[in-house]
C-alpha cells in the first residue's frame, strides 16, 4: 500500500466492478495485494470501511462485490510456497489461479484434486466458494490447512483438527469470516493428462439417471441437457463421462507424446458484448451437433484436460456473448432421494416459461457428506443454467423456482447466485446458525463483507 | 539436481511488480538468479516460488538499497563471492511519488532523484567497470517513456528517468567496444504497486506482457525498447510537439 508525505495510506480509486456476470455491478475501492504484509496495512488503514478478498472475479453474481468499500485484489499475489513430492501438498498464495497451477504441475505428473468448469479462478476464490467439478468430492476436501488474517488482525492457521469452527466455516464461506492469504491443497498423482472419455446420449431424463448410476468406472462426470425438449424427450441429453487415462490405455504415439504437457490450443476471444439473442443460436448449435451430428449413441475418445473439463475456457470472455446487461446462472442442488422428481419438475417449470436457456448442465454427487457449513457441495443432482439479464423479467421467475427448490429439500449456489431473497436462503441452509456462531465469534463487526452478505443477511446484527 | 549454471542473473529490484514477471520468465535449471532488494523476506518468497517454477536450486536472495551508494561496491562483491561471474545485471528499481506532493515535499522529489538516477548510476558504474573488464556481460535498464519529454504532471519522476535514458545511452556507446550490450527498455503504463492508486485506462499493459517484451528485446540484442512497442509513437508524437506549443498544452 502506498503512503502519502505524512505517512498515512493512499487508497486507489473507486471503481465499478462486477462478477463474472456482469450483473450486479458496484463500486469498490481494489487493493492489489503483491507482497505478504499488504493485507494488514489495509486491515488497520480501513477506517471503519469492510473489507472483501477477491480473487478472479470468476463468481457469476455479487460475492466478490463490496459497494462502497473495499476489495482485496489478490491476483498478483500468486506464489508457489512450497511442495512436497512424496505427500502432494501444495502450498501457494491465494491469489494463484488454477491454471498457473495446472501449468506448473501436469508435466510433473500431478493434477487438481477438484476443478471447476473453468481453469481461471483463483485458489483462494475457489476454496471460498468450496467449487465442485465432476466428481463426487468439493475443494475442501483436499484442503489441508488455510493461513488466514482475522478481523482482529491476527494471523492463524486453521485446518480440521485446527481451529476446525473457523476452518468449516471458511471454506464455502463466501470469503466472509476472514482473508485466506494461503492454501495447502492435497494434489493427485496421474500418469497420464489424457482423458479416456465417453459420451453417451441419452433420450430423456430417465436413461441419463440410469448412465449417472454407473459411476464405478466413471469418477467424473456430467450431462448436458437440451432444454427445449419437451414431453417424452424431456432431459434429453449427452453422458460425458471421464478418467484420467493411464500410461497403457495410450494408442498412438502422438497420444503418449502428450500425456505430461499442457493443451496449448489457439483461443477464440469474444470482443465485445453480442446482441442477446445469439446466445441461442450458438448453444443449440453446439448441442445439435453433439447430438445429431457425427456423435454415435456411445462414443469413446482420448481427449486432453482442457477439451474435457474447461469447454467454454477455450472462448475467452464467453460472457459478452449473453449481452450488454448481463447474465444470471442458476445452478440447484436437488437432494439424492427427491433428484429425479425434483429435478423433471424444475425443468418442466423452467421450459414452460419459454426462457430456457438453452443448455442445462447437469451432474450426480454422491453419497459423502460435506462438514462445510454453507457450502454448497451435498449428496445430490445439481443443474446449472444460464439465463440473460434481458430486462429482468426473468428474475421473477426464478423467484418462484425458488420455492421448488425448496420444497424438494434443495439449495442454490452462492457462488453463482446474484438474485436470492434472504427468505429462501435461510429455509435452503440448515447450518445456517452454526456458522452465524462462528462468524459472530471471529469477526463481530462485519470487518468483513460483501454485497452477497448483505443482500442475504450473512452478517452479523449489530446492536441487537 | 547439481549440474553447472550456464549463466548468472542479477535482478536489483527484484520485488518490482515488472521483475517478478521477469524473473518467473527466467527460472529454469539452466538460470542462476540472485534478487537483489529492500524487502529480503519477501525476496525469500519469491526465491522459493522460482525455484518450485523452474525447478532448479532456488535464487539467492540479497539485501540490496539503491540509496545506500556506499555499500554498493561491497554488494558487488558478495554477489560475486556468492555465484563467481556475472552475465546479465537487470535494473528494476525505482521509485514513483505524486509530482503536486514532490513539490511540496521536497524530500519526495529527492527520493526519486536519489533512487532512480543516483542509485542506479552507482550499482551500473560497479557492474559495467566489471563486465568491461570481464569482456562480456548484458546490462539491462529500465527507464520510462515519463523521461521522453518533461511534462508539468510528473516532471519529477521524468526528469529522473530522462537522467537515466542518457546515461544508459552513454554507457552503451562505452561499452560497445568491449562487448557488453545496454538495453534501454521504456515501458508505458504498466498494472503494478508502482499505479496502484491509478485509474487502470486502455493504455495499461499486464507485467506479464511487458516481461516477455523485455525477453525478446534482450534476445535479439536491441539496444532500445518500448514497451508494449505502440509507445514508440506515442512518444514520437509526444516529442514532436513544438516547445512553444507544448508549454501551453496541459499534461
Ligand atoms: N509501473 C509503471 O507504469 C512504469 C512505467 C514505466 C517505467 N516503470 C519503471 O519500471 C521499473 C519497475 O517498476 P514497477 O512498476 O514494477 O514498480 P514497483 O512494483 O513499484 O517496484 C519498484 C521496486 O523498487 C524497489 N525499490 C524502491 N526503492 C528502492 C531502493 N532504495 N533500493 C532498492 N530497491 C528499491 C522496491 O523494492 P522493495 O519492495 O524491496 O522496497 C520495489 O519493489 C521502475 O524503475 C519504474 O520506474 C514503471
Amino acid at each position: 500500500m502506498a503512503n502519502d508525505i505524512i505517512g498515512r495510506p493512499v487508497w486507489p480509486p473507486e471503481i465499478e466492478i462486477t462478477g463474472w456476470g456482469r450483473y450486479p455491478a458496484s463500486p469498490a475501492r481494489v487493493f492489489p495485494v503483491q507482497s505478504t504484509a499488504e493485507p494488514g496495512q489495509v486491515l488497520k488503514a480501513r477506517r471503519g470501511k469492510s473489507l472483501l478478498g477477491r480473487g478472479a472475479g470468476r463468481a457469476y453474481g455479487d460475492a466478490a462485490l463490496n459497494r462502497s468499500n473495499f476489495c482485496l485484489d489478490f491476483t498478483p499475489y500468486n506464489r508457489f510456497i512450497g511442495f512436497d513430492e512424496q505427500t502432494g501438498i501444495l502450498r501457494a498464495e491465494a491469489g494463484v489461479t488454477l491454471e498457473q497451477i495446472l501449468g506448473v504441475f501436469v508435466p510433473r505428473g500431478w493434477f487438481l484434486p477438484v476443478t471447476p468448469g473453468t481453469k481461471y479462478p483463483t485458489l483462494g476464490g475457489s476454496v471460498a466458494c468450496d467449487v465442485h467439478g465432476k466428481s463426487s468430492y468439493s475443494l475442501s476436501h483436499y484442503v489441508e490447512r488455510l493461513h488466514m488474517l482475522l478481523a482482529d488482525g491476527s494471523y492463524v492457521t486453521c485446518s480440521a483438527e485446527n481451529l476446525p469452527d473457523l476452518f468449516w466455516a471458511t471454506v464455502g464461506g463466501m470469503g466472509l469470516t476472514g482473508l485466506i492469504l494461503e492454501v495447502e491443497l492435497k494434489m493427485m498423482r496421474i500418469e497420464t493428462c489424457l482423458i479416456k472419455y465417453q459420451g453417451v446420449k441419452a433420450r430423456n431424463l430417465e436413461e441419463i439417471f440410469q448412465l449417472f448410476e454407473e459411476t464405478e468406472e466413471w469418477p467424473m462426470t456430467v450431462a448436458w441437457i437440451d432444454c427445449l425438449a419437451r414431453g417424452k424427450n424431456l432431459g434429453r441429453s449427452i453422458m460425458m463421462r471421464g478418467a484420467f487415462a493411464r500410461q497403457n490405455e495410450l494408442k498412438s504415439i502422438a497420444q503418449h507424446s502428450r500425456a505430461r504437457s499442457v493443451p496449448n490450443k489457439g483461443k477464440l476471444a469474444i470482443p465485445f458484448a453480442f446482441p442477446a439473442w445469439s446466445l441461442n443460436q450458438l448453444s443449440v448449435a453446439a448441442f445439435n451437433t453433439c447430438y445429431y451430428g457425427k456423435h454415435p449413441r456411445c462414443l469413446n475418445t482420448i481427449m486432453d484436460y482442457d477439451s474435457f473439463f474447461y469447454p467454454l475456457d477455450s472462448i475467452l470472455q464467453w460472457n459478452l456473448i449473453y449481452g450488454g446487461p448481463g447474465l444470471v446462472q442458476y445452478q440447484f442442488l436437488i437432494p439424492l432421494e427427491q433428484g429425479f422428481e425434483g429435478v423433471k419438475t424444475l425443468l418442466e417449470e423452467i421450459s414452460a416459461t419459454g426462457r430456457a436457456s438453452f443448455l442445462a448442465v447437469l451432474k450426480k454427487f454422491g453419497n459423502i457428506q460435506n462438514p462445510g457449513m454453507i457450502s454448497f457441495p451435498a449428496p445430490g443432482y445439481f443443474l446449472a443454467l444460464d439465463f440473460p439479464i434481458g430486462k429482468g423479467g426473468i428474475l421473477k421467475h426464478m423467484d418462484q423456482w425458488d420455492k421448488l427448490v425448496l420444497k424438494y429439500g434443495g439449495r442454490i449456489y452462492l457462488a453463482k447466485d446474484a438474485r436470492m431473497k434472504q427468505e429462501s436462503f435461510n429455509a435452503m441452509y440448515p447450518r445456517l446458525n452454526e456458522w452465524r456462531a462462528v462468524k459472530q465469534k471471529y469477526d463481530p463487526e462485519n470487518v468483513f463483507n460483501s454485497d452477497l452478505a448483505r443482500r442475504l443477511g450473512l452478517e452479523v446484527k449489530l446492536g441487537g | 539436481m547439481n549440474e553447472k549454471k550456464t549463466k548468472n542473473i542479477l535482478i536489483l529490484g527484484a520485488n518490482s511488480g515488472m521483475a517478478r514477471a521477469l524473473a518467473r520468465e527466467l527460472a529454469s535449471p539452466q538460470v542462476q538468479l540472485i534478487l537483489a532488494s529492500r524487502k529480503v523476506a519477501e525476496l525469500e518468497k519469491s526465491a522459493k516460488d522460482l525455484e518450485i517454477r523452474g525447478q532448479g536450486p532456488g535464487p539467492k536472495v540479497i539485501s540490496f538499497n539503491a540509496l545506500e551508494t556506499g555499500q554498493h561496491e561491497q554488494f558487488l562483491s558478495q554477489v560475486l563471492s556468492q555465484v563467481g561471474t556475472l552475465d546479465e545485471a537487470y535494473l528494476f528499481f525505482g521509485r514513483l511519488h505524486g509530482q503536486t506532493e514532490a513539490q511540496k515535499d521536497f524530500n519526495l522529489a529527492r527520493e526519486m532523484i536519489m533512487t532512480n538516477y543516483v542509485g542506479a548510476v552507482s550499482i551500473l558504474e560497479r557492474v559495467a567497470a566489471y563486465m568491461e573488464k570481464r569482456g562480456q556481460g548484458m546490462i539491462i535498464g529500465i527507464s520510462s517513456v515519463a523521461g521522453d519529454r518533461g511534462r508539468q504532471s510528473n516532471y519529477l519522476y521524468g526528469s529522473s528517468k530522462a537522467g537515466l535514458t542518457v546515461y544508459l545511452q552513454g554507457l552503451r556507446n562505452r561499452l560497445a567496444r568491449s562487448g557488453v550490450h545496454v538495453l534501454t527498455v521504456k515501458p508505458g503504463f504498466v498494472d503494478t504497486p508502482m499505479t496502484r492508486n491509478k485509474k487502470k485506462g486502455l493504455l495499461f499493459t499486464k507485467p506479464e506482457v511487458i516481461a516477455k517484451g523485455i525477453l525478446k528485446a534482450v534476445r535479439a540484442r536491441k539496444n532500445l525498447v518500448y514497451l508494449p512497442c505502440f509507445w514508440k509513437y506515442i512518444m514520437l508524437i509526444i516529442r514532436s510537439v513544438p516547445e512553444s506549443v507544448f508549454k501551453k498544452l496541459k499534461m
